[in-house]
């Protein structure tokens, strides 16, 4: 009898999270339209990998620029061996990971070794080297052409193929909700604490004795795995790969931002950034397509990347935790009867 | 064989341009501007749009110095804005702003321009000229390019180690309290610097407008090379830039001409990435580095 309540405690101590996931499972009931339903789906898997990117970039303030290395090496396994051999996406999720790990540890020890600036150029190279790997090998990986699906209709739920967007929706958002609990998680664990520390000061943290380079390669192994689950998701959602939309140096920038403009080194930072920038996208997508030359949506992420590292860099989210603060305080001054000022 | 060497030279007198500037601005505020590239661009969108209205025509290397000038305030603009706000602020924020910026440049010139590949309407006599040399050809317009690169090259070489502007400015490098102490007015001098480093970016544009398309993403490709070649040289290491142009120019033209292009690029991160794990102070050992 006691978990429960207990379980209920905690979750009256996240009233907005708990409101949000209600929320978030019964939008397929209210909304009809397709259109919303694939912003919706989008919105969650940027979500999912600006919190990957986070569990590095954030909490331990490594920039790394590599997330489209292991996101397209989930996503090109996932539809080469369906395309070619048949094989369910539920199978080739794990050969993805496993190659993701093995890719990460070699792109990870010897880059992570790197410190600040030295790093993210490293790992720009290393996705441009994964790019341009992809355009080489054209006999195995389509080259510039890229992979796609073949048509099918009917639901199947092995294969990953549905008629609706609605399910594809709950597998965005759960797996989305997966991530962001890794997250919590993470952060509550010594790694969590540890990655804090190498962002605050790496060379005190050494000398205190935490392993940083293991650490620091440990949570870029974690966002790599987590990247390419969901480059294998994303792909079947969308049906067709291609180098330049999944490993190119824009899907870093856009993964980054997110989750610079929600907010680094939190955890529903991510989330926010993503509920942000990709209405924000469609948005200037469906009425300034015709402004100008285009890319007007892309150049706001620009912009925000700018606007935010200028005048708040803690992200968006911190409006709100400031907005709290403000609320408990006033509270406890009106339990003390407003006498502590 | 000597064509081959002969292309790579060419073309790495250019990357040695764009190095220089950044290695420069790296060594004096101790940030990698990584919007290189797209200040290149943004000099080869204002080489064609000047072209059109002052000097249709001609060679577009009449356009150097106003070039230069817009270059200087824009870079200016920059740095006034945004950059100034992130020196001496750790290297997450300004890897994150300027990578901002570079996007956010992009996609203004994709705003403005449209995404079509433009070119200098120069006369193909200029674009396609060539000297012959014993079985080799040089193209023109990468003579001048290597040509005018080299001289700027030199010239700013000068201007560091026998002005007292230049001086100040190695001061400034060095340490930056000192500095200020001895009576240099450092603010003066980072704008001093970002500006001649966007300059050099912005020529390089001009330069490179009768050899390569002009397209909003013209100058990312410059970005990662000029990344490449101040590592190779050694962050801040004016010499070790131009040297590093050189090297990465000669690699990229016997890659893309022994295997393809493609290859070419792999060829170029990969020695980037070499050099960062075996050889971290650049090939010249003065670089400035951290760890």
């Amino acid at each position: 009898m006691k978990k429960p309540t207990s379980l209920l405690r905690k979750a009256t101590k996240h009233p907005i999270a708990i409101g949000f996931i209600v929320l978030c499972m019964a939008l397929p009931l209210i909304i009809t339209r397709g259109y919303l339903l694939r912003v919706f789906i989008e919105v969650f898997f940027f979500a999912a990998m600006g919190t990957a990117w986070n569990i590095l970039g954030g909490f331990g303030r490594q920039t790394s620029w590599a997330s489209p290395a292991f996101f397209c090496i989930g996503a090109y396994t996932a539809m080469l061996l369906n395309t070619n051999f048949g094989t369910s996406p539920w199978v080739s999720i794990f050969i993805g990971v496993a190659i993701a790990i093995v890719l990460a540890i070699a792109i990870g020890a010897p880059t992570l070794k790197l410190r600040g600036v030295f790093f993210s150029i490293a790992t720009i190279s290393c996705t441009s080297i994964i790019r341009q790997l992809i355009f080489n090998f054209a006999s195995l990986t389509g080259g510039a052409q890229g992979v796609s699906l073949k048509m099918s209709s009917g639901n199947n739920f092995w294969q990953l193929r549905f008629d609706s967007e609605v399910p594809f929706y709950y597998i965005a958002f759960i797996w989305m909700l997966i991530i962001v609990l890794i997250t919590a998680i993470i952060s509550k664990t010594k790694l969590g604490y540890y990655l804090r520390a190498i962002r605050e000061d790496e060379d005190a943290a050494q000398s205190l004795g935490v392993r940083t380079h293991r650490m620091k390669l440990i949570a870029f192994i974690i966002s790599a795995v987590l990247l390419s689950v969901t480059g294998a998701f994303y792909s079947f959602k969308i049906g067709y790969i291609d180098p330049n939309s999944v490993a190119s140096h824009d899907l870093a920038i856009r993964i980054a931002v997110t989750a610079i403009l929600g907010g680094m080194g939190t955890i529903w930072g991510p989330v926010l950034g993503a509920f942000i920038c990709v209405p924000m996208l469609e948005v200037s997508n469906y009425y300034l397509s015709n402004f100008g030359g285009g890319g007007a949506g892309f150049a706001m992420y620009g912009l925000a990347m700018v606007l935010v590292v200028l005048f708040r860099p803690n992200g968006v989210i911190s409006l709100f935790e400031g907005l709290q603060k403000r609320f408990e305080s006033r509270k406890a001054n009106k339990q003390t009867g407003g006498e502590a000022k | 064989m000597v064509q081959v060497i002969l292309n790579g030279l060419m073309i790495g007198g250019v990357y040695s341009l764009i190095a220089v500037g950044l290695t420069m601005v790296h060594g004096v505020m101790k940030i990698v501007n990584f919007a290189q590239g797209d200040f290149l661009m943004v000099g080869m969108y204002a080489t064609l749009l000047l072209y059109g209205l002052l000097t249709p025509g001609a060679a577009p290397y009449v356009l150097i110095l106003p070039v230069a000038v817009i270059m200087f305030l824009f870079g200016l603009m920059v740095f006034r804005t945004t950059i100034y706000k992130v020196i001496g602020k750790g290297d997450s924020n300004y890897i994150l702003l300027t990578l901002g910026l570079s996007y956010l440049l992009q996609n203004i010139a994709q705003l403005i321009f449209g995404p079509d590949y433009r070119s200098l309407a120069v006369s193909n006599d200029l674009k396609f000229a060539s000297i012959s040399l014993a079985d080799n050809f040089i193209s023109v317009p990468r003579l001048v390019a290597f040509g005018a690169a080299l001289i700027l090259v030199i010239l700013m070489s000068f201007f560091l180690n026998k002005t007292d502007i230049g001086r100040a400015m190695r001061a400034t490098a060095e340490d930056r309290t000192i500095a200020t102490g001895l009576g240099v007015n450092t603010k003066v001098i980072y704008i001093l610097a970002f500006g001649l480093g966007t300059v050099f970016a912005g020529i390089s544009g001009l330069l490179l407008t009768p050899i390569f398309f002009v397209y909003p993403l013209a100058g990312a490709p410059f970005s990662s090379i000029a990344m490449t070649v101040i590592v190779l040289g050694g962050l801040g290491n004016i010499k070790g830039a131009m040297v590093g142009g050189i090297i990465i120019g000669l690699v990229e033209s016997f890659v893309s001409g022994y295997v393809n292009l493609e290859m070419a690029k792999v060829a170029i991160d990969l020695v980037l990435l070499l050099v960062l794990m075996f050889k971290p102070f650049g090939l010249f050992g003065k670089g400035a580095r951290k760890a």
